[in-house]
């Protein structure tokens, strides 16, 4: 490789950690990477004491299990990557790499070196990481690591060879090849999955069926050097590792040749792909959630009507919503996520079982507590306005006004999906009645708070959603800081609702009463937030508080 | 022998077309005005006389390197500053200085960058990382790094964005400092008072071909050969046929 590609890679490793000493510069900086090298060290250390004083223990991984899965697992992703080749680049390049790189005087097989190298360098602390993790199925921490190194490389350059195979077709050959291929596989899957399924299905033993699979000729002469991935991770002595191991080498080598063979003209297709896709990031860094533009720019033919002024509420609402309204992906990983969250009663609703009479409450509460989890998704608020805090503190508005107008969209959506759902799966289990009326009352207030005291939080501890740069401890630092303090707030929040439930209840017997009395003391809580977040937009400083 | 030489260059981005059938040469020493509306296929004749781009159809060579056969040798002879500089974030000014002189083989290169980051004023910032300056600083580095190896061609794109008086007066300067040395240099910009003040030819492009390439100097002796009296700007609006402003509008 190019003697400057060498110096580049050297001096960015050294910026690397020039990095974490100017993170930690500051008192906060310095804080939350301690707050995140403290929760990281404790559950190492676990970890590795467990190991220590347990030596024996086993979480009851079975290596012959893994050996068996590891097989179909790498071929899965070995199709699921041929399939998805034509929607993501084969590589990405940084901005600065494509101004320097690319216009300098290098060979396109240097930087395909260059980027190779830089990619397995970042594989290798992220495999000594796994090694520990998946100590319990692995024969040792050496052979749990070259396998993690093996299996990733083998995964990117299988990647980089599809890629490069189909970019030296033209583009409709490239699209007719992939059609027949995906259909052929698809084809050849469905006619498998029948003559399984006639054949050795028998009463739902999964290990049986895979045998059964496995034993057919194709699938066993594509499952065999796979195997030899997971076999290197489970191998117990030298003499169980090294044949896998220079089996899976050699197909890795194999696959390194075919990439240089190619040679494919990549710089223009990855150029564009890592332009768009770093600018994808900096809309993020400057928006907050990554849902937030995952739609293509269209042109808008459906436009939402203003809500009016509403002492000034009215448009500051309407630009969250319609921001919202724009963003379908966000609703729909949403939506998906609360569905899986409630997976067991569909199930029993599809399967005709009978549900218990206790489902329908347990559904309503995991609903509303999947807020927790999901206003992430929803985050049309200060949290995605971190770059346009100046225009927000420009408004001829009072604080409080404005923070009610941007909490307004979150809030107002995911309670309208949570009770959908609940009505749409009450409808469906035959049980809509009081709990759902129930949902509808306490979905609001619930979500009043909850984002509320998200939004407190990140005017408190403004950051960007997405780290400056890979492998930011501060920022992750300040995630779970975020997170415990979430949980905290949210506990002091919703303790005086439960007593005041729980006193009725004791006094009244009375289930409607105590229902009552939570939520009328959570209706008149919800609103704390909005004076705490408005006092906390007063004193955010553009100058001093908007991250990097 | 001209220094940029592009030859019925096509650029087509699926069903969009970028530049039709675009030829044009630029000898050692020219300054070049790259202009047109937005859209018009500037910053794409650029990438891909930078080598980022490939043409769909047409031949670029930069001091008779064909890019798509000697790419390394035509990009040895150039450098490109585009609009958005990009930095390594993390490197110092002096980090990304080493890095372009291995880059292009250069030996005995510190005096040359420290004189650079002396003429833009950048002596002071020479050990801090480029994520601590600003948009006119970083825009100083990327030129810094492009004149270090002395290229034969040097391609600016908005080269005046964010930068201060001072800054602007050091770049005009040196463009035509290098120009004088036998560079040939291209410059894309809207701002055409610069390419008034600056070049000593102009290509203007609309929807991806070129409705006028000739020296400043032809279009001032044709100009008063016809008697007329018509700017830059009034010719820029006659071949574009784009509205000019009215009295009213403007007010």
């Amino acid at each position: 490789m190019n003697d400057a590609l060498w110096l580049l890679m050297k001096m960015r490793f050294r910026a690397w950690f020039r990095r974490f000493g100017k993170n930690a510069s500051n008192v906060k900086g310095a804080l939350m990477m301690a707050f995140f090298a403290l929760m990281i060290g404790c559950w190492f250390f676990g970890l590795v004491a467990n190991r220590v004083l347990n030596p024996k223990h086993t979480s009851g991984a079975d290596p012959i299990v893994v050996q068996r899965f590891g097989g179909p697992g790498m071929l899965a992703m070995c199709i699921l990557i041929a399939v998805t080749s034509g929607t993501k680049p084969p590589m990405l390049f940084t901005p600065a790499e494509i101004q320097f790189l690319f216009c300098g005087p290098f060979t396109r097989r240097q930087l395909l070196t260059y980027k190779l190298l830089t990619q397995l360098l970042m594989t290798l602390p992220f495999s000594l990481f796994m090694s520990v993790v998946f100590r319990d199925i692995a024969g040792s921490y050496i052979s749990a690591a070259i396998g993690a190194v093996l299996i990733f490389s083998f995964l990117q350059l299988f990647g980089l060879a599809v890629n490069f195979t189909a970019s030296n077709f033209s583009a409709l050959a490239y699209t007719r090849f992939r059609r027949i291929v995906l259909y052929g596989i698809l084809g050849a899957l469905v006619v498998l999955g029948v003559f399984v399924y006639q054949r050795y299905f028998t009463g739902g033993d999964v290990m049986q069926t895979l045998k059964a699979i496995e034993a057919q000729p194709v699938i066993h002469t594509l499952l065999s050097p796979l195997r030899w991935y997971s076999q290197v991770v489970t191998a117990r002595s030298f003499g169980e590792f090294w044949p896998p191991a220079l089996g899976a080498l050699a197909i890795n080598a194999g696959l390194l040749a075919l990439v240089y063979v190619l040679d494919a003209k990549f710089l223009e297709s990855v150029s564009t792909a890592s332009e768009k896709t770093y600018a994808r990031i900096e809309r993020m860094r400057r928006g907050g959630s990554p849902f937030h533009h995952a739609a293509q720019s269209r042109t808008i033919r459906r436009q939402v009507p203003s809500f009016g002024y509403w002492g000034g509420i009215g448009p500051i609402f309407w630009r969250q919503f319609v921001t919202a309204q724009r963003s379908q992906k966000a609703f729909i990983l949403m939506t998906v996520v609360m569905l899986f969250s409630s997976i067991g009663p569909i199930i029993a609703l599809v399967s005709r079982k009978k549900v218990d009479e206790g489902v329908p409450w347990g559904m309503a509460g995991t609903m509303l507590m999947m807020s927790l989890f999901v206003h992430q998704f929803l985050a049309f608020d200060f949290r995605s306005d971190i770059d346009r805090m100046e225009v927000l503190k420009t408004l001829p508005l009072p604080a409080w006004r404005i923070a009610v107008g941007q909490l307004l969209t979150p809030v107002m959506l995911i309670s309208l999906v949570q009770i959908t759902i609940v009505a749409v799966l009450f409808a469906l289990l035959g049980t809509i009645g009081p709990l759902l009326i129930i949902v509808a009352a306490f979905a609001i207030p619930f979500n009043l708070v909850l984002i509320g005291l998200d939004n407190f939080l990140f005017l408190l501890f403004p950051a960007r959603m997405v780290p400056t740069t890979p492998g930011d401890f501060s920022h992750a630092g300040r995630q779970m800081i975020l997170f415990f303090g979430r949980a905290i707030g949210m506990l002091v929040a919703l303790m005086p609702p439960l007593l005041a439930g729980g006193v009725l209840y004791i006094a009244t017997r009375s289930l409607f009463a105590a229902g009552a009395a939570a939520w009328l003391m959570l209706v008149l809580i919800c609103w704390l937030p909005i004076p705490l977040i408005a006092w906390a937009f007063k004193r955010f400083d553009v100058a001093r508080d908007t991250p990097p | 022998m001209s220094a940029i030489v592009v030859q019925d260059f096509h650029k087509a981005y699926d069903t969009t077309v970028a530049v039709v059938g675009l030829s044009f040469e630029v000898e050692p020493g020219t300054i070049l005005g790259l202009v047109g509306p937005n859209g018009a296929g500037k910053t794409t004749t650029m990438r891909a006389l930078a080598g980022i781009l490939a043409p769909t159809r047409g031949k670029l060579s930069i001091c008779g390197h064909d890019l798509e056969t000697e790419p390394v040798a035509a990009k040895a002879a150039l450098a490109y500053i585009p609009d958005d500089p990009r930095l390594f974030d993390q490197l110092t000014i002096w980090e990304h200085m080493r890095f372009v002189a291995s880059a292009y083989h250069l030996k005995d290169w510190k005096d040359h960058a420290e004189a650079l980051i002396k003429t833009f004023e950048l002596t002071e910032k020479r050990d801090s990382t480029c994520s601590d300056l600003s948009r006119g600083m970083r825009q100083k580095v990327a030129i810094c790094c492009a004149y270090l190896h002395d290229p034969r061609v040097i391609m600016f794109d908005e080269p005046l964005t964010g930068l201060d008086p001072y800054a602007i007066r050091a770049i005009k300067e040196s463009i035509r400092q290098r120009a004088s040395e036998g560079a040939a240099i291209m410059i894309s910009s809207h701002l055409l008072s610069l390419i008034e003040d600056l070049c000593t030819a102009i290509l203007i492009l609309h929807r991806g071909e070129k409705v006028l390439h000739a020296t400043m100097q032809e279009l001032r002796s044709k100009a008063e050969a016809d008697g007329k009296h018509e700017s830059l700007e009034d010719l820029f609006f006659r071949l574009t046929a784009q509205p000019q402003p009215t009295e009213g509008a403007a007010k």
